[in-house]
């Protein structure tokens, strides 16, 4: 049994027996899977029969703590909660901060197993070891604040993780939401929790964590901060947060304006520049043990919205709602905060908003069938289908199923529904600017995101067309090059100092891994710690932390284990290889000037099932790459 | 050399002594005792019963502390009376002249005059030589007369010494000076579920036994056991003072102005045989408490030399685990505040509980029971007398909260924050 | 002792990592519930408040301590909880207005901030300057001293009205 990182035990939970066991953890687990996503991943992979359904009793939903969480690594904080996607069918996974991770681990486990369904509506509190299964029809039917209030009352100096209307009334897209204002939002991990009447899960702990070497332990966060603060996104970010990718896509006019229509919206610039948020930004806020604090706090002192407090100011629901609805600074802060309360992924619930807008511009879907008139940058109209959608209202129980689903209803509606694999597309248009961020949208393991791939040196400055679509512009010293963390031959096949370029399909295969690790251990993947922490630092913060020995390469095959596992659950579900498409629209239309070739996009594709040792025909993990991974016995 | 002669080793006499050394190296400090021992926690006798810390944990000070600090202690000695014209100290070993006078007599146990409590297997809860006959009798079932904290710690203690253990209080409740009916019952709960009787409304008629203590006759019934343990309350120790003219108050303690000045002049008093003003009602009360004690002995002692120093006034708090968990009371009860337009604000959590008493928008007392943290808080409030009001403007105001951030932990007692 | 420890409470973001470097660094391990820093988090304000052991002068912790154990170290001006005798009773933590006693639930003990000897473990590793370790002279350190002077001062009553 492991006592030192981890907190050693899974915690079981069976809501249709309205039990619980405790699980050790056992070291060889630990070692393949490292923790986070990666226990997720085999966890749901061998418990999880194909063709379960997401929303049936048969599914299950697991929280796991990075395994760092708890310690003072930087940005150190974040749990992954998985389960099978009532969007996309597929592997659903989603990572969110704050302290909830912290609570579950000092109470005694490094990951919660919830299976079943309960008949009533129920909630979980966990502490110091124990669980307990607690009536929950008191609250059902709150809003998740609400819910977060009384277990906050209830249970001073917790953590809650809970659903709101959407969840409860199984919108596809519903979020769990992490405290406040923090959610594990994407793939509908919260329609699953509510599918399981299961309303929220409560986490305080006082038991500890004990590292191996608290000394070196200490000693590796410092140089690992020192490593973040030298990045030169660090102080950027520190400042100003994700927001920082906002004005530079709507520069390259790679934004998700009016349901990807636009590329940017004429008056963005305006509307959403810096000046204008820092009007209503204060102070920042941290999750734990994060040296960045990149999240506002946000208060909107005039107009209709005046008095709305919250954390926010956070890029993708700012371009969801703000640019693919065309909503104003405050209608967006509005939206966020009820898509907290209501418990939706902001990005997909923005994203059915935009489509169901564009329906009724194209008279696909009719005033009666609505109830009002709807048009982009109606901020009214936009929050009341909301409210629709979060209640299953009149059009709103039609919207709760995703653009994907919704959509085929409509003749011709589908080209409307911009999604990947049934996820909608979140923020960046490709068609605007060719980088490893917007390709990795169709290799997602989670369907249409953007947060499972990323290159950790991306120059947002330079979006030049001049390279070939294979490249993206690398655009930084030598210095940058030298100090990423990153195997050499693999760093000399990615980047191409010479030419100053990256290669896409490379760097996706490296990036897709990277931020696999930095899921499965807890890590942020915020950019000045995707820049400079890589698998050097983190197996050595991994080994003091634990006392399991490992070094860079054995962390980066457990975090591509994970990685490959996901995608044969994917397989296994069925996903084809043609599934990997953008909409037909970045195809066919033009945004800026450009559109994508598909021809071209699909070589990238093959390139890249070639850099993860996959068939370059099929996409499929080879049974040399199975192997070299140990997961032969996983083969299909 | 001013000469200062102080009556009494307990947390009064041993603070005043301190603070008066602090403030002068050069006074002549001797001070007076009865008992035989070097300063100890009183309130610790429980914790010493119970197994829980050693005897010599008990003790604060060591023989030797007393020469470090030059203090002249004169143990194991009663006084007799006092000479106050003369200025002179007379016990069965001599007389003692005093420039200044501090008296810190404390308190004794107050024993009913029923029947039988003389009997061997009797005993009183006040000083370690008691505990240590109790220990030394080994009690296999026994009866805790008074339902205090010092009884209710005793009933606890001997439980878990492994004692059957009975516990009478005469009033309609336990801990009827500390907390409401609510609350201890509550408590009342606790020591049941842990197998102690507990019998409220019951007075104790008579002990009786052969040549020891066989049983007692309470109101009610007939218990048989072999110990009787007595922690029916205190009495404030005032014999010499009044002999020697000081004036005793209604409540039967010494009297003394802010100052703690007796209406002798130059004799000051302190401590548990005093009759201290309430901090939150300004009346007359003894709140015979350790912390009280302590700070009296300060605001005495620096007067006597003196360093005018008015005493704001004592305020109860008392704390105690039972069976692991922590209870608390601060400020007043219900009963206390009987005649006062009082609103209680009760809350539950989790198992804990806690029960404030709000007079004209400002908290008069608090009960708590599972919990302790933002006590702190609520005990600052009380003292500072701060309006609720206020205090729900300052949480909803991030500005002010942030300024006034102490105050927050106090929120979740009164819905707020 | 001419330095103290100061909280600005509107840098701290509310990270959590003091309480991590000092549970770790007194108690070995992470655990927030140890720390004998404490940071309120009020979510829907957005504030994040770090209370800690203002060592006062006359500190109300050591005024109520029934073992007598909490006592000014007279060489540092440190308040110093003593361990042998903490019979665990937590008066203390009622007579503390700033909720900067810490119940060490391994030991039975009550705890507070002693500084970590000289080199305060949290101010190391605070990210934003919110804790800063500075000499008493300073203008924080004049804030703090009027606080902790206004919050542990006992009541202003209205003398002679009854003594």
């Amino acid at each position: 049994m492991i006592t030192t990182g981890y907190a050693g035990s899974i915690l079981e939970v069976d809501l249709s027996k309205l039990e619980y066991r405790s699980v050790a953890l056992a070291e060889q687990f630990c070692r393949d899977y490292l923790g986070g996503i990666g226990f997720n991943a085999r966890i749901v992979y061998d418990r999880v029969p194909a063709g379960t359904d997401p929303l049936g009793k048969e599914n299950l939903l697991i929280f796991s703590a990075g395994t760092m969480v708890g310690s003072t690594f930087p940005t150190a904080s974040r749990t992954e909660v998985s389960a099978k996607s009532p969007m996309t069918g597929l592997f659903g996974t989603s990572n969110s901060g704050m302290f909830f991770g912290t609570h579950l681990k000092n109470s005694g486990f490094d990951s919660l197993v919830v299976i079943g369904k309960s008949d009533s509506p129920v909630y979980l509190y966990i502490e110091d070891g124990k669980a307990e299964i607690k009536d929950a029809s008191g609250i059902w039917g709150k809003d998740s604040w609400e819910t977060i209030d009384t277990m906050k009352k209830l249970y001073p100096g917790c953590e809650v993780a809970s659903i709101g209307p959407a969840g409860e009334n199984l919108v596809r897209y519903a979020c769990i939401e992490n405290s406040y204002f923090d959610a594990w939002a994407r793939t509908g991990m919260g329609a699953v929790m509510g599918s399981k009447n299961l309303k929220a899960v409560v986490v305080r702990g006082t038991r500890g964590i004990k590292p191996d070497n608290p000394e070196r332990l200490i000693e590796i966060s410092w140089k690992a901060r020192q490593l973040i603060e030298s990045s030169p996104f660090f102080t950027p970010f520190k400042s100003y947060g994700s927001m920082n990718a906002a004005m530079p896509y709507g520069n390259f006019k790679a934004l998700n304006a009016n349901n990807f229509s636009q590329g940017c919206l004429p008056d963005w610039k305006d509307n959403f520049a810096r000046s204008q948020v820092d009007k209503y930004t204060y102070g920042h806020i941290a999750c734990q043990s994060c040296i960045i604090a990149c999240a506002h706090w946000v208060e909107i002192k005039e107009g209709k919205y005046k008095g709305l407090r919250m954390k926010d100011m956070e890029v993708t629901p700012t371009v969801s709602f703000g640019s693919g609805c065309g909503m104003s600074l405050e209608g967006t802060v509005k939206a966020c905060e009820m898509s907290q309360r209501y418990g939706f992924d902001m990005v997909s619930v923005g994203g059915v908003v935009a489509m169901a807008i564009e329906l009724y511009n194209r008279g696909l879907i009719s005033k009666e069938e609505i109830g009002y008139e709807m048009a982009f940058g109606d901020d009214d109209a936009i929050l009341r289908l909301m409210d629709d959608i979060a209640h299953r209202r009149g059009i709103g129980d039609l919207l709760a199923e995703g653009v994907w689903r919704a959509a085929s209803i409509y003749e011709g509606g589908e080209s409307s529904a911009m999604h990947v694999k049934g996820l909608e597309i979140p923020m960046i248009d490709p068609r605007g600017r060719t980088s490893t961020w917007s390709f990795g949208i169709l290799t997602n393991i989670r369907g249409g995101d953007h947060l499972r791939c990323r290159n950790p040196i991306e120059n947002l400055r330079y979006n030049e067309k001049k390279h070939q679509f294979r490249k993206e512009r690398f655009g930084f010293d030598p210095q940058m090059y030298e100090t990423l963390d990153m195997p050499e031959s693999l760093k000399a096949q990615a980047i191409d100092l010479e030419n100053d370029t990256t290669d896409i399909a490379v760097m996706s295969y490296w990036a897709e891994n990277l931020i696999n690790l930095f899921n499965s251990l807890g890590v942020c993947i915020r950019p000045p710690v995707e820049h400079r922490i890589g698998p050097t630092v983190l197996a050595e913060a991994f080994a003091v932390f634990t006392g399991i020995e490992v070094d860079a390469d054995e962390l980066m095959r457990a975090a591509e284990r994970s990685w490959n596992l996901m995608k044969l659950f994917n397989l296994r579900e069925g996903e084809k290889i043609e599934d990997s498409k953008f909409p037909r629209r970045f195809y066919e239309e033009e945004v800026g000037g450009r559109k994508l070739d598909e021809t071209q996009l699909q070589e990238v594709l093959k390139l890249y099932y070639q850099a993860r040792g996959w068939d370059m025909g099929t996409g499929v993990p080879t049974a040399a790459k199975l192997i070299e991974l140990g997961l032969d016995r996983d083969w299909l | 050399m001013v000469s200062i002669v102080i009556v009494g080793n307990g947390a009064a006499g041993n603070r005043a002594a301190e603070i008066i050394r602090g403030y002068d190296p050069g006074a002549a400090i001797t001070m007076v005792a009865r008992e035989e021992s070097p300063e100890y926690s009183a309130c610790a006798l429980p914790d010493y019963l119970s197994g829980w810390i050693s005897r010599e944990q008990l003790f604060i000070k060591q023989w030797s502390d007393y020469r470090k600090s030059n203090i002249n202690i004169i143990s194991g000695v009663n006084v007799a009376r006092i000479d106050a014209g003369q200025k002179l100290l007379v016990t069965e070993q001599g007389d003692i002249s005093y420039d200044r006078l501090i008296l810190a007599t404390g308190s004794r146990t107050f024993l009913p005059p029923v029947p039988g409590h003389d009997l061997p297997g009797n005993f009183a809860v006040k000083t370690v030589t008691d505990i240590d006959a109790i220990m030394a009798h080994r009690p296999q079932r026994a009866v805790v007369v008074g339902s205090g904290n010092i009884g209710v710690e005793m009933a606890a203690s001997l439980k878990v010494r492994g004692c059957q253990v009975t516990l009478v209080e005469m009033r309609g409740q336990i801990l009827p000076r500390i907390f409401d009916p609510e609350s201890a019952g509550r408590i009342r709960g606790m020591l049941t579920t842990h197998g102690i009787r507990v019998f409220t409304g019951e007075e104790l008629m008579a002990v009786s036994g052969c040549d020891r203590v066989e049983k007692v006759s309470t109101s009610q019934q007939v218990i048989a056991c072999d110990t009787v343990v007595w922690a029916a309350g205190m009495k404030p120790e005032v014999e010499i003072a009044s002999q020697a003219g000081i004036e005793i108050g209604e409540l039967g303690a010494i009297k003394v102005d802010p100052f703690l000045q007796t209406n002798r002049p130059g004799i000051y008093a302190c401590g548990d045989c005093i009759e201290a003003v309430d901090m939150l009602t300004g009346m007359p009360a003894q709140r015979m408490l350790w912390p009280n004690a302590k700070r009296q002995g300060e605001v005495a002692g620096l007067n006597c030399i003196g360093c005018q120093v008015a005493y704001e006034g004592a305020i109860s708090l008392v704390t105690s685990e039972v069976f692991g968990v922590p209870v608390a009371s601060m400020g007043l009860t219900a009963a206390a505040l009987t005649g006062q337009p009082v609103q209680v604000v009760e809350g539950e959590c989790q198992g804990s509980h806690w029960r404030l008493l709000l007079v004209d928008d400002r908290i008069m007392g608090m009960q708590a029971i599972g919990i302790t943290a933002g006590l702190g808080a609520v005990m600052a409030m009380m003292k500072n007398r701060v309006l609720i009001t206020d205090f729900r403007k300052i949480v909803s105001d991030p500005e002010l909260a942030q300024r006034a951030a102490w105050y927050l932990p106090a929120g979740r007692f009164l819905n707020a924050g | 002792m001419n330095k103290h420890l100061q909280v600005e409470i509107d840098k701290c973001t509310g990270c959590g990592l003091c309480q991590l470097a000092c549970a770790v660094n007194r108690s070995q391990q992470f655990n927030p519930s140890l720390a004998r820093i404490k940071i309120h988090r009020i979510e829907l304000q957005g504030l994040n408040v770090p209370s800690i052991c203002q060592q006062c002068a006359n500190p109300p912790c050591a005024a109520v301590c029934l073992m007598n154990v909490i006592k000014k170290d007279p060489a540092t001006g440190i308040t110093v909880p003593g361990h042998n005798s903490c019979i665990g009773c937590r008066a203390c933590q009622l007579a503390c207005p700033f909720e900067a006693r810490t119940y060490d639930h391994i030991h039975d003990v009550m705890v507070n901030c002693d500084l970590c000897w000289g080199h305060p473990a949290c101010v190391e590793i605070c990210p934003t300057g919110a804790l800063q370790y500075c000499d008493i002279s300073s203008h924080l350190a004049a804030v703090r001293d009027a606080e902790a002077v206004k919050r542990t001062r006992v009541p202003d009553w209205e003398r002679g009205q009854h003594g």
